[in-house]
């Protein structure tokens, strides 16, 4: 295993994305969502694999389905939308790990370190760029749904659409992190940093902020201590977080 | 749109509006001649379409014929009586209409009590009225008319066949018990909840809606400051406009700058209305605008909505369990309670025995008599 520029620009850009994103899936009180909804990308990299496929392309084409079911259901029910999205993927892991076998599940389930190609690493940071630009642009409308729907909704913004839009963004993010992280563990990157800023963070500007640092420091820090330490970076990159969300508490508590 | 040859058409005598004429008060009657030709022209301006699917089937067809029958029996009168055509022909049409619409929908008499409280203020012919406003032609169209509107919830009917309008630049009060579906006919009206019925708000109607109660995290890290000037980045108001809207509910620059999960009860609802009366709104909608808010608190909010009202030209639509707020800032107001529904100006509508009906139990309140509007 070798220092890769590559991987370490990959997943500095996937971590701002997360970081990002992840902040209004914690205010939005989308924890749950957040590990369910990449769990249902199992079933498209078992598919994949057995279609000889790209592995992240069945990832991600399971991942958009899962996101208009989530979204479906979010405005079809009222009722224990959690319970809904738990069992419906929940299925979707025990029908990925039926199809997906050995060694390619254990790397679908908690990441790989795999060679990067130039044109995975290119259509990783576009990504991770376009998910960046959605938050930032959207972010005074989320503000607004996250508050109030209806406050939203009276001042013009269509707040079903945008629901829609930030799910599928949720997906891309859940999709740039699948190929280091793995299905258990791409959520986490999503939530761990958005919850320690959560915690620090007084104001809009500093979670954001909070969170894009902790998500950056994670995943380089994580990337690079899977190098020197022969580890599978998915874990190294989890435990950081994990790491500074523990930091958070300490602080918090001291003040 | 069915057997509908004749275009939209105001009774003549009146002053154009069909409505607000004085001598017969804000609280005066609803046109609703004037409300069926508009509803029945195709293509209403600033309707809110309904979100559920076939919405405007069922309900929807039955008032179509309704306003089909009114304006025939509108143009019958109008053609009949000549000229000087008194408000009463008004109410002729609009008890025929609603015999007629009562027949169209199939359904057992239901006692129409707007028609009823028109006829009542036909018949008491009322001098003065607070919040009279002369309006001219240009303002002929309501900033709300809202026809034979349910809404339910699964097999629960909550708000059923309900029609109101509300003049522009006045202040309609809606009260009834808990569960009387106020908020949810304030979340019909922007169309938040499905629903049966027309809705129609004026051309060019911005809302500025503070909502009940909102339950929000206390460690939420989004200050004050943040979420005024999401408002006012989505609605493209300037920064200047947060600085005033501040200044019109008296909430200091510094209590923005907490979460606003951390403000008390009445500083949120400050900021709530706050954020409403950004991007110059022209209609407010008020859901308990000072539910938990100290007594001067309150004050300053009601006085300032007053004031904006006047100024701006603003209609205010708000859910108050505060009879004397009602009876002091609303020019009409609507109560709701299951089985009920009443409309009309304050003074004459908040009867003891009335609430007693409302609320099922004598309710006290006070007024001045020197602070009778």
């Amino acid at each position: 295993m070798t220092f890769d520029p590559n991987a370490i620009a990959l997943s500095a850009a996937a971590g701002a994305a997360a970081g990002l994103v992840g902040c209004f899936a914690v205010m939005r009180r989308m924890t749950l969502a957040a590990d369910a909804i990449s769990h249902i990308a199992l079933p498209g990299i078992g598919l994949a694999i057995l279609l000889r496929i790209h592995p992240i392309l069945g990832g991600v084409a399971a991942l958009l389905v899962g996101t208009f079911l989530v979204w479906g259901i979010e405005n079809r029910t009222r009722l224990a939308t959690e319970t809904i999205i738990g069992v419906v993927f929940s299925t979707a892991l025990a029908i990925g790990s039926l199809i997906t076998s050995g060694e390619e599940l254990i790397e679908a389930l908690f990441g790989g370190v795999g060679h990067l190609t130039s044109l995975e690493t290119t259509l990783g940071l576009v990504l991770a760029l376009a998910v960046i630009v959605f938050v930032l642009w959207q972010r005074h409308r989320l503000v607004l749904a996250l508050v109030s729907p209806e406050i939203a909704r009276t001042t013009g913004i269509n707040v079903q659409r945008l629901n829609l839009h930030f799910l599928l963004i949720f997906a891309l993010t859940i999709a740039l992190g699948l190929r280091y992280l793995g299905v258990l563990l791409v959520g986490s990157l999503v939530i761990i940093p958005a919850a320690t800023a959560k915690r620090l963070a007084r104001s809009l500007a500093g979670m954001l902020a909070i969170s894009v640092a902790v998500s950056i420091a994670s995943t380089t820090l994580g990337t690079w201590l899977s190098i020197t330490l022969h580890r599978t970076p998915g874990s190294m990159i989890v435990l950081v977080a994990a790491g500074f969300f523990l930091l958070s508490l300490l602080r918090r508590s001291g003040t | 749109m069915m057997l509908l040859p004749i275009p939209m058409f105001t009774i003549p005598a009146t002053d154009g509006c069909g409505w607000q004429r004085p001598g017969f008060g804000a609280g005066g009657p609803i046109p609703i001649l004037d409300h069926a030709a508009r509803a029945a022209s195709a293509g209403i301006p600033g309707s809110i379409a309904p979100d559920m699917a076939g919405a405007d089937t069922g309900a929807g067809v039955g008032a179509d014929m309704v306003s089909a029958a009114a304006i025939g029996v509108g143009s019958l009168v109008v053609r009949a009586s000549g000229v000087a055509i008194a408000r009463a022909v008004d109410f002729t049409a609009v008890a025929v209409a609603d015999s007629m619409e009562e027949a169209a929908a199939g359904s057992t008499a239901v006692v129409d009590r707007v028609a009823a409280d028109m006829a009542a203020d036909i018949a008491e012919g009322a001098a003065e009225t607070k919040g009279t406003r002369h309006v001219g032609d240009a303002s002929c169209v309501p900033a709300l008319a809202v026809r034979n509107l349910s809404v339910g919830f699964d097999r629960t009917i909550v708000i059923e066949r309900l029609s109101f309008e509300v003049p522009r630049g006045s202040a309609l009060a809606i009260v009834g018990p808990n569960g009387a579906g106020k908020s949810v006919l304030a979340k019909a009206l922007i169309g938040a909840l499905p629903y049966q019925g027309t809705i129609t708000w004026q051309e060019h109607t911005r809302i500025g809606y503070v909502p009940q109660k909102l339950d929000i995290e206390r460690d939420l890290p989004i200050t004050g400051r943040d979420f005024l000037h999401a408002k006012a980045v989505v609605s493209r108001a300037s920064e200047g406009d947060v600085v005033n809207v501040l200044g019109l509910v008296g909430l200091k620059p510094e209590s923005v700058g907490q979460s606003i999960g951390a403000l008390s009860g009445g500083q949120f609802q400050r900021l709530l209305v706050a954020a409403a009366l950004i991007g110059h709104p022209t209609v407010l909608l008020l859901d308990e605008p000072t539910a938990g808010v100290d007594e001067p608190g309150q004050e300053t909010i009601n006085v300032t909505l007053d004031r904006l009202r006047d100024e701006r030209d603003l209609t205010i639509l708000f859910i108050s369990h505060d009879l004397s707020v009602v009876y002091h800032h609303a020019s009409n107001v609507l109560c709701l309670s299951r089985g009920h529904t009443c409309f009309g100006v304050p003074r004459k509508v908040l009867t003891p025995q009335l609430l007693q009906e409302l609320y099922g139990a004598p309710v006290a309140y006070h007024v001045h008599h020197d602070l009778r509007p």
